[in-house]
């Protein structure tokens, strides 16, 4: 049988973790009607608002038109009126000498009472024009077009603050050991140029966060916050390697080298026989797993030359050749 | 005992004799000529019909089954052995015509193989397959029949026909709309195969991010698409003045429909589909792939109807092929791979052709044979029906006026006597022929090339009944008579009445006695024309060449041809009852054979006859006979000198020796190989994705293909096809089909750069990390140069399979350890059973559930496997209406990088909403699974493969394995081991192969020698005619041997013709020394019974048979016999080459080889056996006594 063989060596290794994960904003604020009536839009959104607009800071996004509020505001005006009516009233009774400094002091504060219903009247209503709380990009998870009637409290839309992206994804209970904060991560998913790919590396990123404990799904919460030049879009599923930490001095093959037996795993290890080599099944135990490879942290020796190609047709005890071997010629 | 053979030398009484078909025969035919002559042309114009409408297969073989039965249960192996296997073995063990079960059980599954034997009944034994696993409590263990799978084990494609060229998905539409359809309106043409189809299909493949972003699973995916373009019923509406039913589907009718279908994803909304997963239009694999020279092509196997022919079928194929070329696409092309029709129409023209030309050189023989005897014979205008012509006799005279016009024109035309009998005896053999199709077409016979090259092989057999017939005829009408012997008037008279008719009558011969008595010339004995023999006349050794009449010659040839046919019934006879593989090849060709002699023998004595019974020879015709004692030579020193007739016997016994016993040194295989035909087989790991097989294929044939052309001089390699199919054979077990095969057949000029190459291919792919085993074979199966008979015995006839059995699984396990050691010591190359999983790669994952961690979730396993079956099986949901693309819409394996990480959704309450990855749920470990249990034979097996040695062409086995059960027997005991070894599949073809060939002669040899024994009454011609059938058997295995072919069902089937034209000219050899054999002089007045009691030696001269009236055969004659056997055969065997299909050479060699050595027979050893017999030699005048029969018939009569 023919085989491809590698001469081991120890090297640092830097085992990875894989896990799924959801890329979300760094922070998301949502904008909710603060009233209901009915919802119109600055002319820049059109009918509605779309997900991914960018918004400024304080800029209106939505503007609620609710006749109660108005109502509110024509009520506290006439009241204000009417109170303001009848504080000249109790001061030129008071001038004259015929109303009481009580009834006037009374006057007064009522006025002031009436302006400032008034006043909370007109901000109120004021507070109708949806304002973005923070600067970043929409986005629609139901879409209200204009003249739409809502009801108080409605979300019109979040703004995706603006700043790094964070990945929220979750690792199996088993790894948690291996995790902490401050860990290197890949992400997998579909690059931009290339939808087809599906395993194109579209973002780097670091651990901020492991959650301390194990949910009732066997899974640890990990946060991983983007760097800055990350592509991946919010809401987007991709596949994290977490870089464990390296191990030095570690000896690993590739995976395909790797024979699985009764009694475990194994490799074959090649011992010149003649002009042949001779496969000798190993027993090893296996470590992390990382581009590939996979480490071996017993059965091997630095040194031993293992067959990593052609496992498929090998024996213990069966003779092998090296296929990098030039083939012989005729005559 | 009573004595009923001419041989025998007591002489019949009138009472006694029998009534010898022939002779009724021949008279018959000479009393009503017109009829005869009327019945010969309806016969013919029959049988030509017959032939017309015959349907041409590619080899006699008959069907054979396999069956596949896979049956389901959530049981262990031990348990489901016990309570599915062995049950279902029995049962299927039981079904009609079955010969084979082997099972293997696995945990969970079973599934078992039954082979049937040949000619099986198909349907039959799938209904009482059906009643058997009815029989099954299939509620027991939750037992579930998946699948019966029932197909020919020899299937045999009429035509391979490849579309190359443009995309796959062009090919593929071309070839399934187009091509299809087109083939399958042809008529015999039955059961289609499509390999390497790539069509397009709507692809899903989910992305496991994308799904465990949105907390969806695969198994939702398929839930979402299985109502896709699904009708669903959703009650009547009202229409106007009608209620219709109201269907409600969701149709998509384009990919862009596809991908944008919402996917409901958690918290109410939904998602495009687009956005889960990649939604695209793929070529998808059937799983088979088919590459031709380095191009990929659909490859559109068309397989022929049962009855249906084969050339008719492939000729109008070819035509609807032809008629699709200008419909043909831009870009596509279409190549016949191959045609049948075409190999099998090519090797009937050669045989055609060969047939023709051994029929003419026969008829050339024939006129060499009989020109000299009746030289310047004419037919004389008017002399046939006269009184002068006839002479005397009545009978002679009405037999005269019967007939004869016919002749009487041929006369009036000036056409010469012998020219018409030789005519006549020419058209003999395919009058018989067309005789046979005549009765046997009617009865459902197939012609095929291996029947009709025995027909072309046993031309031999038919050209010298026609010779012995036509001599007869011929030379009593122009110098055998024992008037021409005397030469006096009377005899000259007797012989004139005599030529009036070959069956004469009793009265005739008194006539032709009396007349000649009358001249006193001659004298005639009437003990031995009791009923029609004339009687010898004159002293000495003048009365040793008397003839004893047309009554006792016609006996004479009819009993010969009929000892002949008996011979070759004897072969039908032996091999009927060895059963098998020979008999379901050789019954067929053999009664074929039979029927054709028995029509030719009964020709020979009614045509022949009719055809010269009008001659009237008017020139005098030599007498040979005295050149022919003269010329008896070597056949006097054989029979007379002590020292030559030992080197004679000697030589007799080293070839029957050599036949009888040294057949098994020659190797053996089911079929011939064509050695200029390399084919080169490479298997690649069992663990190989279908993708990295393929590729790794195209890698291998591109390097294979540039190194021979660096290798090997120009020229020398003629021809490269390349050609991988996967997974093509329906009929392999799964397991079996795992692993990819790739074929390079090379086709070179010289044989010899046939192994060079080998050779060189061998250590080139053997380095090949993507290469786990490689054959080198000449090419048996099909394509340029294999034959479709090949096949038909097994498509991997490169490998023959044992199986080593044991009591218990670890038993045959150790068993099979020996014999690998054994075998490997003796330079075989034994690899274990492919199917079993190796072990560097039989792992698997096992995935163990975390039952505390489901329980306090509340979920259960069965709510996630069918979760982690969608993701990463194949699985068909819902339909699309995509012009040019297949309806079901494909939803490809989740993309996940670790199995891990397969996104599983419990209780959503619990979770919120989300999914979860498996390696949360579960542990996925990397675990050896419990081996299956092979079982066959009823008990533990384990299977092995020997490799039959890379680089040698033309495939004898080699030593080791030839010297180890293939010559002794199956079972027996393994060299290394002490347990019972089987052969299975084409192993056991040839192990029974092998035991028959031991068996089969002796028994036809010893039913030879009984039959003659009952017949005749004598054994020592019953012993004479078998050990010239032995010494014809040494012939035919010493030419094989020497021209290094190989034993196998062709080259044995040569054999029979060969030993049965020995047979033949043995018996002349014995009836012409019986006839050269001394008469005592006996006084004309004595009585037959004192005479008959009164023989011996008392006058120095023993008692000559009745038979010996009849003149034997010169030797001119007796050679010529051979010699029509010689011409026969060598047309076949020059007829063979690369259009021949393989079949003709090794069957033509051997018949060669036991024709060549009937001179010997003939001139030598029967003289030598009957001095071994204790005869004085039967042709020195110096010493009397009896020839072998006549001898011993003195010893039976006294």
């Amino acid at each position: 049988m023919a085989v491809t063989s590698e001469v081991l060596h120890r090297a640092t290794f830097v085992p990875e973790l894989a896990c799924y994960g959801t890329v979300t904003p760094a922070a998301t604020v949502a904008i909710a009607a603060p009233a209901g009536g009915i919802v119109t839009y600055p002319r820049r959104f059109g009918p509605r608002l779309a997900t991914g607009e960018q918004v400024a800071l304080g800029e209106v996004v939505a503007e609620i038109h609710s006749e109660a509020s108005l109502a509110s505001v024509e009520q506290a005006r006439i009241d204000a009126e009417d109170t303001q009516i009848e504080l000249a009233r109790c001061r030129k009774g008071d001038e004259l000498g015929i109303e009481s400094k009580q009834n006037l002091a009374r006057c007064e504060h009522e006025a002031r009472m009436a302006q400032a219903r008034l006043v909370e009247a007109r901000r109120a209503a004021a507070r109708l024009q949806v304002r973005s709380p923070a600067a970043g990009r929409l986005v629609v998870t139901r879409e209200l077009p204009a003249g739409s009637e809502v009801v108080a409290g409605a979300l019109l839309a979040e703004v995706a603050a603006a700043g790094p992206l964070r990945v929220v994804a979750f690792a199996a209970a088993a790894d948690r050991a291996l995790l902490r904060p401050g860990l290197a991560a890949t992400l997998l998913g579909r690059a931009a140029e290339h939808p087809e790919a599906q395993q194109a590396a579209v973002g780097k990123g670091r651990v901020v966060e492991v959650a301390p404990v194990v949910d009732a799904a066997g899974t640890v919460r990990l946060v991983i916050e983007l760097a800055p030049a990350a592509a991946p879009g919010a809401g987007e599923g991709v596949e994290v390697r977490i870089a464990l930490p390296a191990r030095p001095d570690a000896i690993t093959v590739p995976e395909a080298a790797v024979a699985v037996a009764g009694d475990g795993d194994a490799v074959y290890v090649l011992e010149p026989a003649g002009e042949w080599l001779r496969a000798r099944r190993r027993a090893v135990c296996l470590g992390g797993r990382g581009g590939g490879r996979i480490e071996v942290t017993a059965g091997l020796a630095q040194a031993d030359r293992v067959a990593v190609a052609g496992v498929a047709g090998l024996g213990d005890g069966g003779l092998a050749v090296e296929a990098a071997a030039p083939p012989e010629t005729p005559r | 005992m009573r004595e009923r053979w001419p041989w025998a030398a007591r002489e019949p009484s009138e009472e006694c004799r029998p009534s010898i078909t022939g002779r009724a025969a021949g008279r018959a035919a000479e009393q009503r000529q017109v009829s005869t002559a009327a019945a010969v042309v309806a016969v013919a114009a029959l049988g030509g019909m017959a032939l017309a409408r015959l349907p041409i297969v590619s080899h006699p073989l008959p069907e054979r089954h396999r069956v596949l039965v896979t049956v389901l249960a959530d049981l262990p192996r031990d348990a489901l052995a016990a309570a599915v296997t062995r049950p279902l073995e029995r049962g299927l063990l039981a079904l009609p015509g079955a010969a084979a079960v082997a099972s293997r059980t696995a945990d969970g599954m079973v599934r078992l193989q039954l082979d049937t034997g040949w000619g099986a009944d198909r349907d039959r034994l799938l209904a009482e397959l059906d009643s058997r696993l009815a029989a099954l409590d299939l509620d027991r263990g939750r037992l579930r029949v998946l699948r019966v799978e029932a197909g020919e084990l020899n299937p045999q494609p009429l035509l391979e026909v490849a579309v190359l060229g443009g995309s796959a998905a062009a090919r593929t539409a071309f070839a399934e709309e187009v091509l299809l359809p087109e083939l399958a309106r042809t008529a015999g043409l039955g059961r289609f195969e499509t390999i390497g189809g790539q069509p397009l299909r709507a692809t899903v493949r989910p992305w496991g991010a994308a799904l465990a972003a949105r907390g969806l699973t695969a198994l939702d995916l398929v839930n979402r698409l299985e109502d896709l373009g699904r009708s669903l019923s959703a009650g009547r509406v009202r229409d106007g003045a009608a209620v219709r039913p109201l269907a409600v589907r969701e149709l998509v009718t384009s990919l862009a429909g596809l991908r944008a279908l919402a996917v409901p994803v958690g918290g109410g909304g939904a998602t495009r589909l687009d956005e889960l997963a990649a939604v695209d239009l793929a070529a998808e694999s059937d799983g088979s792939w088919f590459r031709l020279d380095g191009r990929d092509g659909v490859l559109v196997r068309a397989f022929g109807a049962r009855h249906g022919g084969v050339l008719a079928p492939a000729r109008e194929a070819r035509r609807r092929l032809a008629s699709l070329l200008p419909r043909l696409p831009r870009g596509l092309r279409i190549a016949v791979v191959a045609d049948r029709g075409i190999e099998l129409q090519g090797a009937l023209e050669r045989l055609a052709i060969a047939a023709v030309a051994g029929w003419l050189l026969g008829g050339a023989l024939l006129g060499f044979l009989l020109a000299p005897r009746a030289l310047g014979a004419k037919v004389a205008p008017g002399a046939a029906g006269t009184k002068g012509a006839a002479g005397p006799s009545g009978a002679a005279a009405v037999s005269g006026r019967r007939g004869g016009r016919l002749v009487d024109l041929f006369g009036r035309l000036g056409v010469p006597a012998t020219a018409l009998v030789v005519a006549a005896a020419t058209c003999v053999p395919p009058l018989a022929c067309l005789a046979a199709a005549a009765v046997l077409g009617p009865a459902g016979l197939a012609a095929d090339p291996v029947t009709i090259q025995l027909l072309a092989l046993g031309g031999g057999l038919m050209a010298a009944q026609s010779l012995l017939a036509g001599w007869a005829v011929a030379g009593f009408r122009s110098g055998g008579g024992p008037a021409a012997v005397s030469g006096g008037t009377g005899g000259r008279k007797a012989w004139q009445a005599g030529t009036s008719t070959i069956a004469g009558t009793a009265a005739a011969v008194r006539q032709q006695a009396a007349a000649a008595a009358a001249t006193g010339s001659s004298a005639v004995d009437e003990r031995h024309s009791p009923e029609g023999s004339p009687g010898r006349s004159g002293p000495g050794r003048q009365t040793t060449r008397a003839a004893a009449g047309p009554g006792a010659r016609t006996a004479t040839v009819a009993w010969t041809l009929a000892a002949g046919w008996l011979v070759v019934a004897a072969a039908l006879v032996c091999v009927k009852t060895c059963g098998g593989v020979l008999d379901a090849f050789c019954a067929t060709p053999m009664t074929v054979l039979l029927a054709v002699l028995a029509a030719s023998g009964v020709l020979c004595l009614t045509v022949l006859p009719i055809v010269a019974g009008r001659c009237r020879h008017t020139a005098d015709t030599q007498d040979d006979g005295g050149k022919d004692e003269l010329s008896a030579g070597a056949q006097k020193e054989a029979a007379c000198s002590p020292a030559w007739s030992s080197a004679v016997l000697v030589a007799g016994t080293a070839l029957a020796g050599l036949g009888l016993l040294g057949g098994g040194l020659l190797p053996r295989q089911l079929t011939p190989a064509d050695p200029r035909v390399l084919s080169v087989d490479f298997h690649q790991p069992d663990d190989l994705s279908r993708e990295a097989a393929e590729r790794l294929g195209r890698e291998i044939e591109r390097a294979a293909t540039a190194l021979l052309g660096r290798a090997l001089p120009a020229g020398a390699l003629r021809r490269v096809t390349a050609r991988t199919v996967g997974g093509a054979d329906p009929l392999l077990a799964p397991e079996a089909n795992s692993g990819v095969d790739g074929r390079l057949e090379l086709g070179f000029a010289d044989p010899a750069w046939s192994g060079a190459a080998g050779v060189v291919l061998a250590r080139r792919l053997a380095r090949d990390p993507g290469v786990a085993g490689v054959e080198l074979r000449s090419t048996r199966g099909p394509g340029e140069g294999g034959n479709a008979l090949s096949s038909a015995f097994g498509s991997r006839d490169g490998w023959l399979d044992l199986e080593v059995g044991g009591a218990v699984d670890g038993e045959a396990a150790a068993r099979a350890r020996l014999l690998v050691a054994g075998l490997a010591g003796r330079g075989w190359t034994v690899v274990p059973d492919p199917r079993r999983q190796r072990p560097g790669v039989a792992g698997l994952l096992a995935v163990s559930w975390d039952g505390d961690r489901l329980s306090r979730i509340g979920i259960r396993p069965s709510q996630l496997e069918p979760q982690l079956r969608a993701a990463l099986g194949e699985v068909y949901a819902g339909r699309v209406e995509i012009a040019g693309v297949r309806p079901e819409v494909r939803l490809a394996p989740a993309t996940v990088p670790r199995p891990e990480l397969i996104p599983l959704r419990g209780a959503a309450e619990l979770q919120g909403g989300r999914v979860v990855p498996l390696g949360a749920l579960a542990s996925v470990l990397r675990r050896q699974p419990a081996p299956a249990l092979d079982r066959g034979q009823r008990q533990a097996v384990r299977r092995l493969r020997l490799l039959e040695i890379a680089g040698r062409r033309g495939g004898p086995l080699p030593p080791p394995l030839s010297g180890w059960g293939w010559g002794r027997g199956w079972p027996s005991s393994p060299p290394g081991g002490d347990g019972p070894v089987w052969p299975v599949g084409r192993a056991a073809d040839l192990a029974q192969l092998g035991a028959q060939l031991r068996l089969a002669p002796s028994l036809w040899l010893a039913l030879v020698f009984v039959a003659l024994a009952a017949v005749s009454g004598s054994l020592r011609l019953a012993a004479v005619v078998p050990a010239a059938m032995a010494v014809a058997l040494g012939g035919a295995v010493a030419l094989l041997a020497a021209a290094g072919e190989e034993l196998d069902l062709l080259s044995c089937l040569g054999c029979v013709p060969a030993m049965g034209l020995a047979a033949f000219t043995a018996l002349a050899a014995m009836t012409a020394m019986a006839a050269k054999a001394p008469v005592p002089r006996r006084s004309p007045a004595a009585p037959p019974a004192a005479a008959a009691s009164a023989p011996g030696p008392a006058d120095g001269m023993s008692p000559r048979p009745e038979w010996c009236g009849a003149e034997g055969l010169d030797r001119r004659g007796r050679l010529a016999l051979s010699g029509a056997g010689l011409v026969t055969v060598l047309p076949v065997l020059l007829a063979s080459g690369a259009a021949s299909v393989g079949l003709y050479r090794s069957p033509a060699i051997a018949c060669l080889g036991g024709v060549l050595v009937c001179p010997f027979i003939s001139e030598l050893l029967v003289p030598a056996l009957a001095r071994l017999g204790g005869r004085p030699c039967p042709l020195g005048s110096s010493a009397p006594g009896a020839a072998l029969g006549a001898g011993d018939g003195v010893k039976d009569a006294r």
